[in-house]
């Protein structure tokens, strides 16, 4: 053969191999393919951590990087889509932080699935510890032999506590009695909500009322869907916003929804307002005595509304909440303030950054001068002590106070204390139902109370990550 | 020799600029992920400046 058509087929042949190789990495035609990636490693596939104030420059003698403050992010681009994840860190906890997690985002609207990397409140537990098919039940005096027992015949809901692991909520309300009088909420709120409401008889009435602040340009439209406690639908309601003044910062009437229903079930309930922070809930007005607010509200600057729909202007603000631990911030100075909660003071002297301050009495108090302030915590809020009932087990959060609790049942696996050390931990993550966006698969560290800037030398260190996909093989997908 | 080996050289990284840009166009990073599109440029270019070079000295 002549040495130039030699070269050709030399070289041509390479360049079909190149070829190859990369539509195998893209097709895989077996569906599993692992990444990993170091801090030093510019990865086009898992992508660095950010925002980039929150973590440290990369130590490049150790390739290691520091979380400083929470949460983190980094993205997963891959060419195809996958069912399932096992992502593996490796990283060492300074010893400050109790809570570390990590998540994938679910839905468009950054919620994300978060699952434990490391609870140090139970690890440190010197309790009776059963585990069983991946649950574990921590019991501070052995009273149960096995899980299931436990499951089967469950203690006082005040002495359990769950972490990542759903008990059946509550069905219904031992001698329930309704008010005569609707409740009434003038208090403003802005943005999307939830509350659970007690229904004990056929029918109820519910009634909101809306403004627009037309701050953003997007349209606000208004969607209020009431939930049963398997999360199934029962109504749905919408507001389209043809009202029009986008970004125009002039506050109107958005008018308002009224909810009659007449064929419930008695039990829980479960009503969701979902819509931008533009929009501004006036009044919601209830036949149902319990409207307990799950998780964070957001009480509205009463001064940018219309004169008639103010509802109400404070000489101050008063919630409960059955929360362990109670998290304030506000983005407006004039909402800068001292709050109470219970005898202690939180102190919120900084706008967009969080405070927190533990809470340990089964309905704690929250007292405020200034509205305009985003109050969230794991558990639920109302305006009156009345109104207040949570359906749901007590979560445990970063600095719980475990003095009531006997019992903690949780799919997290204790592991002993190792402050300081590296560690390896892997998650499963289920990608069929994940988002998906450019196609990139956005993960998330999450570390309760780890914050920037705060001059306290509590970090995360990251070694490495690795991240093992599984989706359809070539085969399953052209053939099923 | 040498300038044959110059010369196929120049002609596989002209195809694969193609092919690579072709398979780009189609599905996204499928070979950016992996090779830099610019190296393969940088490395056209070297290699056709080469053969330019062998081809004047021969002139």
């Amino acid at each position: 053969m002549p040495a130039v058509l030699k070269i050709r087929f030399v070289l041509y042949s390479i360049l079909l191999l190149i070829i190859l190789v990369l539509l195998n990495k893209a097709i895989l035609p077996f569906g599993k393919i692992t990444y990993k990636v170091t801090p030093c490693d510019n990865s086009f596939f898992i992508q660095k951590l950010h925002p980039k104030d929150r973590v440290s420059v990369v130590d490049k003698k150790t390739c290691t990087q520091r979380v400083s403050g929470e949460p983190v992010y980094f993205n997963l681009n891959t060419q195809r889509t996958f069912n399932e994840a096992d992502a593996t860190i490796t990283y060492r906890n300074s010893g400050q932080n109790n809570v570390i997690e990590m998540g994938v985002q679910a839905d468009a609207r950054k919620n994300y699935r978060l699952q434990p990397l490391e609870n140090k409140i139970i690890d440190s537990l010197n309790w009776d510890k059963i585990s069983e098919n991946g649950v574990t039940l921590l019991q501070k005096n052995k009273i149960y032999n096995s899980v299931d027992a436990f499951l089967n015949n469950l203690p006082p809901k005040s002495e359990i506590a769950t972490y990542h692991y759903d008990l059946p909520t509550q069905a219904t309300i031992p001698n329930y009695q309704p008010n005569n009088q609707p409740v009434i909420i003038k208090q403003p709120l802005r943005g999307s909500y939830q509350f659970y409401t007690y229904v004990d008889g056929p029918t109820a009435e519910f009634e909101f009322l809306f403004s627009d602040l037309n701050n953003n340009k997007d349209a606000d439209n208004v969607a209020l869907t009431l939930y049963d406690m398997r999360n199934n639908p029962v109504t749905v309601r919408n507001i389209v916003d043809e009202r029009g003044g986008e970004e125009m910062r002039q506050a109107q009437d958005a008018g308002g929804l009224h909810l009659e229903l007449t064929t419930l079930a008695p039990g829980f309930y479960k009503m969701e307002m979902a819509a931008t922070d533009d929009i501004v809930t006036t009044q919601i007005l209830s036949s149902q005595k319990i409207l307990s607010f799950i998780n964070r509200l957001w009480l509205a600057d009463s001064s940018q509304l219309p004169p008639l729909t103010k509802g109400r202007v404070g000489v101050g603000y008063t919630l409960y909440t059955d929360a362990g631990e109670i998290t304030a911030s506000t983005l407006n100075p004039a909402a800068l303030q001292k709050i109470l909660i219970n005898h202690d003071v939180l102190n919120l002297d900084e706008t967009y950054r969080q405070f927190s301050v533990p809470a340990n009495e089964p309905l704690n108090t929250i007292q405020f001068a200034h509205d305009d302030v985003i109050i969230s915590g794991a558990g639920i809020f109302s305006f009156s002590p009345e109104s207040l009932y949570n359906p749901n087990y007590r979560k445990i959060s970063k600095n719980q106070n475990l003095d009531s609790i006997n019992y903690i049942i949780t799919t997290y696996q204790p592991q002993p204390n190792a402050a300081g050390e590296w560690r390896t931990k892997t998650l499963h993550f289920d990608l069929k139902n994940a988002f998906r966006y450019k196609h990139n698969y956005n993960f998330i560290l999450s570390v309760p109370g780890l914050i920037a800037g705060d001059h306290v030398d509590d970090y995360v260190e990251i070694k490495n990550i690795k991240i093992n996909l599984q989706g359809r093989s070539l085969w399953e997908k052209v053939f099923n | 020799m040498l300038k044959i080996i110059a010369r196929e050289l120049f002609y596989v990284f002209t195809a694969a600029i193609l092919i690579f840009s072709l398979m780009e166009l189609i599905a996204p990073n499928i070979v950016q992920a992996h090779i830099s599109l610019n190296l393969i440029l940088i490395l056209w270019l070297a290699s056709g400046m080469v053969l330019l070079v062998m081809n004047k000295n021969q002139i």
